[in-house]
């Protein structure tokens, strides 16, 4: 009997009504139709009778394409399946195309949260549709008391306007995260807006020097990561961390898959339909050999990375995307997060030995840093 | 060879053909120097109480008090629930 956490991503849709140009999801195609309903149902039995906290992560394709009553049947059988020792954290990722005041309402009944997918300004967000319609639903969330945070991809368009993007976000009180452009699905076929590895670290160092002295800073993704790594000695992001056992894909054949990354067939693990317990997953052939594959190439990061007890090992899907093989380390995301927490660290270093006033840093590095000195004061005495 | 021995290889996928599902979990977890960063959600935390790890790092109250935290560094506006910090950890942890 296991009573941990386990965060599933569904994706009850492969069908988007954007499409972009960049979207890794292209790769497992778009295909009309949602997850069934009696998938749908077991899937919530199972994980709900089998973990105590669950995490549901509504994804796609464009999610909200299912209607509110397909909503409406998951919150249904979340209460019916729901056990005592259960807490239930559903949330949704979404374009906010669809986000009416009718899906707002149910959201704020149920404790969705929802994070939308824009890249910020018009300006910034050239590779997505309907930015002034998707920033007045974004508005209305935020005025009905949503919790709503924003995903943006970073890529060769927008790479030198990540602080117009966070100031954007900023004045709307959104929390944020950005994402490189991953190099899977339709964006493949739009090389033009990959990045070189210099120039997405180059404009994130830029951001953090930016983000450091703001005094009405917030937090922002990946900066954030960057800062617990130092200050707390690890991530809590699911590409720093060890995915497996924890987080599982669903799309909408019902098929699980390891996360909501884009991955091959080969890699499908099951069908809910072919089992009788989440547990059952774990035993497939197909589970057993990612597992084995991530275990080898951590096992590499440790003996030839000194970044390991920060990172992990990284991402099995990063891992497959940039390399090939989820056996194979190295990459784009590796290179950034090696230059990157150096950066920040080197930075954060300086700060503390300089010994000098805090005043003219973000509220978040003041207060850490302070509370930090006076522990130190309070040890020595 | 102990599983701790055994995470401190440089292992090949062959090398792992004899394992058993069950090693090759103890493996993957064990392969993490930074455990308290793990949150097994598959095997009993007892199990690796009693042969692996501190009993600190599988403390399921260890796990629930931080896991859905706020933030766990520098939170000047701990009064302010409306504020622009993330509330929500599926949404903050996910690399989708």
């Amino acid at each position: 009997m296991n009573t941990g956490i386990i965060t599933i991503i569904v994706k009850p849709t492969s069908e988007c009504n954007f499409r972009c140009e960049y979207c890794y999801h292209a790769d497992t195609g778009y295909t009309p139709g949602f997850l069934d309903i009696d998938k749908l149902e077991k899937l919530i039995q199972l994980t709900l009778s089998e973990y105590d906290r669950v995490e549901f992560v509504w994804h796609g394709g464009e999610p909200l394409l299912c209607g509110i009553d397909y909503f409406q049947r998951i919150v249904d059988f979340q209460k019916k399946y729901r056990r005592d020792k259960n807490l239930i954290v559903n949330s949704v990722q979404t374009n906010g195309s669809l986000l009416n005041n009718h899906f707002i309402r149910f959201f704020k009944k149920n404790d969705f949260s929802i994070g939308i997918s824009i890249d910020g300004p018009a300006e910034c967000n050239s590779l997505r549709q309907s930015t002034d319609e998707v920033m007045r639903n974004m508005d209305s969330a935020l005025r009905a008391g949503l919790k709503v945070a924003s995903l943006s991809v970073i890529h060769a368009l927008n790479v030198d306007r990540q602080i117009e993007m966070y100031e954007f976000f900023k004045n709307k009180k959104v929390p944020m995260k950005f994402n490189p452009i991953f190099n899977s699905g339709s964006a493949i076929q739009h090389p033009e807006y990959f990045l070189a590895p210099e120039t997405y670290i180059n404009a994130l160092k830029k951001f953090f020097d930016y983000w450091l002295v703001d005094q009405t800073a917030v937090r922002v993704d990946p900066i954030d990561q960057y800062i617990r790594m130092k200050l707390l000695g690890r991530a809590n992001d699911c590409i720093y961390g060890s995915c497996l056992y924890q987080w599982l894909g669903v799309d909408h054949n019902g098929d699980f898959y390891p996360c909501g990354r884009s991955y091959p067939p080969t890699f499908r693990f099951t069908s809910i339909s072919e089992i009788d317990h989440i547990s059952d997953i774990f035993k497939k052939e197909e589970f057993i050999s990612i597992l084995k594959s991530s275990i080898v190439r951590r096992s590499h990061c440790q003996a030839e990375c000194k970044y390991f007890g920060i990172c992990n090992g990284g991402c099995n899907n990063n891992a497959l995307v940039e390399n090939g093989n989820v056996e194979i380390n190295g990459g784009f995301l590796c290179e950034t997060l090696k230059e990157m927490y150096d950066y920040t660290s080197t930075s954060i270093d300086s700060i503390i030995s300089s010994n000098k006033s805090l005043n003219k840093y973000n509220p978040f590095i003041k207060q850490e840093l302070n509370r930090r000195r006076l522990e130190e004061v309070f040890t020595e005495k | 060879m102990t599983i701790k021995q055994i995470v401190r290889k440089i292992l090949s996928f062959e090398d792992l053909n004899s394992f058993t599902e069950h090693e090759l979990a103890l493996v993957y977890v064990g392969q993490v120097n930074r455990t308290d960063n793990l949150m097994l959600s598959y095997y009993d935390s007892k199990y690796y109480d009693a042969h692996y790890y501190d009993s600190k790092y599988y403390d399921s109250k260890y796990y629930d008090s931080h896991y859905s935290e706020k933030s766990t560094w520098g939170n000047p506006y701990p009064d302010d629930p409306s504020g622009p910090h993330y509330s929500d950890s599926s949404y903050s942890n996910s690399g989708c």
